[in-house]
């Protein structure tokens, strides 16, 4: 809590991939933000381009991407996300890992096999704080029993193959955590885990946000992981944010988007077991075939002429929350199930 | 779910039995290799034998007694003596400290120097890559041996000029294993990791690739070690190598061809014995290895 203003603003990142020749828009005109030690989640279907702007944030973009537009504040300081601004790029690559993290989906992957796991989660600090070798480990033993693994003296030692894959995300948490980030980028860090080990890890992450006060953002496509997690929702559809909420539970309650609804629907809820489970007519867009108005618009239930218009407006009158829908579901709809008993 | 979110189970249960880091060696050498352990006895031996020259062999292998010239195996000279008098045993077993030395240094220098080409050119790729590759090409347009003995004919002859040839030559089979290698460990997450952790490219070089590549470089230089000892053999042989009156396999070859015809066949087989003898052991240790680090060649 060292300044006024949220801790990460997103403003109007634009971002294209270059594939065989053609410049596809894979995000458009995305903007968000986070306060300090809030935890938001950006939730969306796959291809959505959730995983990219998290990578765009930490200037970890795959060489074919070019980031067009786009300004970044990060706790007060201002950031042009545009390739070619070389300067702020490197200003970017300074907060990597203690100012900004980021847990990576797949734990097994994203360790590397030949080197110890303790030493990988503060390879970082270790030159950063001028640990000695000794600091170092028992700071990383440290570490790990923050995030949940006991016997962490001999585990230290382990190689990623030789820990299972909940164990191996704690890791990865454990590293993000070393350099005491102010933000925390999260890409669907328990989708590739079984649920009971999920919910272990979910359990983590609540109980370090308290413990390290650093703002969370959380990509993910399970609402129910958002709903026990988030404080705040961002939603995204084939790179363009629908809905966007300061408050969870409004979004849960009232979704403004159909596309929104649709997702709350598409929810298998205990409360409605035997019946069947909506699913969202149609599937997202590729990228090379977007419609030039509203990208949901063809699979959407409240279609109407208009929504083909280019660049649709934000239609909320409520502080703190945006829906990008010329015809937002509004307060009546009342088809929404998924309540708040979710949290 | 539940909704008490205070009591965070900050020990999981599903621990598995993790392994304990504890043993004599390191599981990959524990594991039953035989082909592994005879090579490195044979090639222990033969080093042993170099490094203990002195005790190990009872004459000098330098000084003449004319004589004694041309005898068969005895319990004095177990290999006989060659045509100057000299004890063959000594030359070999001396010949053994020069010729081991210059291959196992001449594989050092191109490993580490192919090792940085490699992996610099597999991570950075691009123009860097192309021109790094470029100049690997032109290394290895030219046959190896031909390129070997121009640069000894213009360096001079003796250990130096065959360590420096052979490093120049060399290293670029080295380069372009690493360079694969470090071509797919580039997409790994784990370098994502890395640099979402804002560990700096070099350190991420050093630290994460290196160890990463370096196993198929390590099994490929005992092939390159054998290598190595055949050429500076050959070189010898052909009085481009290690000068006289230094003991040497290649150059005791050599002087022992024109008495083959003679009926002496001590002066040429012994020598001719070292090698076979040394390049066995050299495979076995590099196919008992590739076989332990599980690569497949």
């Amino acid at each position: 809590m060292t300044s006024a203003g949220p801790l990460l603003e997103i403003d109007d990142l634009t971002l294209k991939l270059q594939v065989g020749g053609a410049e596809l828009t894979a995000l458009e005109h995305v903007s968000f933000s986070l306060g300090y030690g809030e935890a938001r989640g950006l939730v969306g279907e796959s291809g959505s381009g959730k995983s990219l702007t998290l990578r765009a944030i930490l200037g970890l973009l795959p060489p074919n991407a070019v980031v067009t537009s786009g300004r970044m504040v990060f706790d007060g300081a201002e950031f042009d996300l545009a390739h070619g601004s070389k300067a702020d790029a490197r200003r970017l690559e300074r907060l990597r890992g203690t100012g900004i993290s980021m847990i990576f989906q797949e734990p097994s992957v994203a360790l590397n096999p030949v080197i110890p796991v303790g030493e990988q989660i503060v390879d970082a600090v270790m030159r950063r704080d001028h640990l000695r070798r000794s600091q170092a480990r028992d700071y990383a033993i440290h570490l790990m029993k923050l995030v949940g693994i006991h016997d962490a003296e001999h585990k230290v030692d382990a190689y990623e193959f030789e820990l299972s894959g909940g164990l191996k995300q704690r890791v990865m948490i454990a590293a993000a955590v070393a350099g005491k980030p102010k933000l925390i980028l999260c890409d669907e860090p328990t989708t590739a885990l079984d649920v009971t080990v999920q919910r272990q890890i979910l359990s983590l992450f609540t109980h370090l946000r308290d413990e390290l006060d650093a703002g969370l953002l959380y990509v993910t496509h399970d609402l129910a992981v958002v709903a026990q997690l988030c404080d705040s929702i961002t939603v995204l559809y084939s790179g363009n944010v629908m809905e966007s909420s300061a408050e969870l539970g409004s979004v849960f309650d009232d979704p403004g988007h159909p596309y929104t609804e649709a997702l709350l629907r598409s929810t298998p809820d205990v409360d409605r077991i035997g019946r069947r489970l909506y699913s969202i007519p149609g599937s997202a867009p590729s990228l090379s075939d977007r419609p030039l108005g509203c990208p949901f618009a063809p699979r959407c239930e409240y279609r109407q002429d208009d929504c083909e218009q280019a660049r649709v407006p934000d239609t909320s009158t409520v502080e703190g929350r945006e829906v990008h829908c010329r015809h937002p579901v509004g307060h009546e709809s009342g088809r929404v199930q998924l309540a708040k008993e979710a949290r | 779910m539940t909704t008490s979110e205070t009591a965070i189970p900050l020990v999981p249960p599903e621990l598995g039995p993790g392994p304990r880091r504890a043993g004599w060696a390191p599981g990959w050498l524990r594991r039953h290799n035989l082909q592994l352990w005879i090579g490195a006895v044979m090639i222990g031996l033969m080093v042993l034998a170099g490094a203990f020259a002195p005790l190990v062999a009872q004459h000098s292998p330098t000084t003449p007694d004319a004589m004694h010239t041309l005898l068969g195996p005895s319990g004095s000279h177990p290999f006989g003596t060659d045509n100057l008098g000299r004890d063959i045993f000594a030359r070999v077993v001396y010949g053994a400290r020069s010729d081991l030395t210059i291959a196992v240094v001449a594989v050092i220098a191109p490993f580490l120097i192919g090792l940085v080409f490699g992996i610099v050119s597999g991570y950075f790729g691009g123009w860097i890559d192309t021109i790094m590759m470029r100049l690997a090409d032109i290394v290895t347009a030219f046959p190896f041996f031909i390129l070997v003995i121009a640069l000894v004919f213009v360096l001079g002859n003796g250990a130096w000029s065959i360590f420096v040839a052979i490093t120049c030559v060399s290293w670029v089979a080295y380069a372009r294993l690493v360079r694969g290698e470090a071509m797919v460990l580039r997409n790994k997450e784990f370098v994502a990791a890395c640099q979402a952790g804002g560990i700096s490219t070099w350190r991420i070089l050093l630290r994460h690739f290196a160890p990463n590549v370096a196993t198929q470089a390590i099994v490929y230089a005992m092939s390159d070690i054998v290598m190595n000892v055949g050429v500076i053999v050959t070189l010898s042989y052909f009085g481009l190598g290690i000068v006289p009156p230094t003991p040497d396999w290649g150059s005791m070859m050599a002087d022992g061809q024109q008495f083959l015809a003679g009926g002496y066949y001590g002066m040429t087989l012994f020598p001719a014995g070292a090698v076979i003898w040394t390049s066995l052991a050299l495979s076995f240790v590099g196919d008992g290895l590739a076989h332990a680090l599980r690569i497949e060649r």
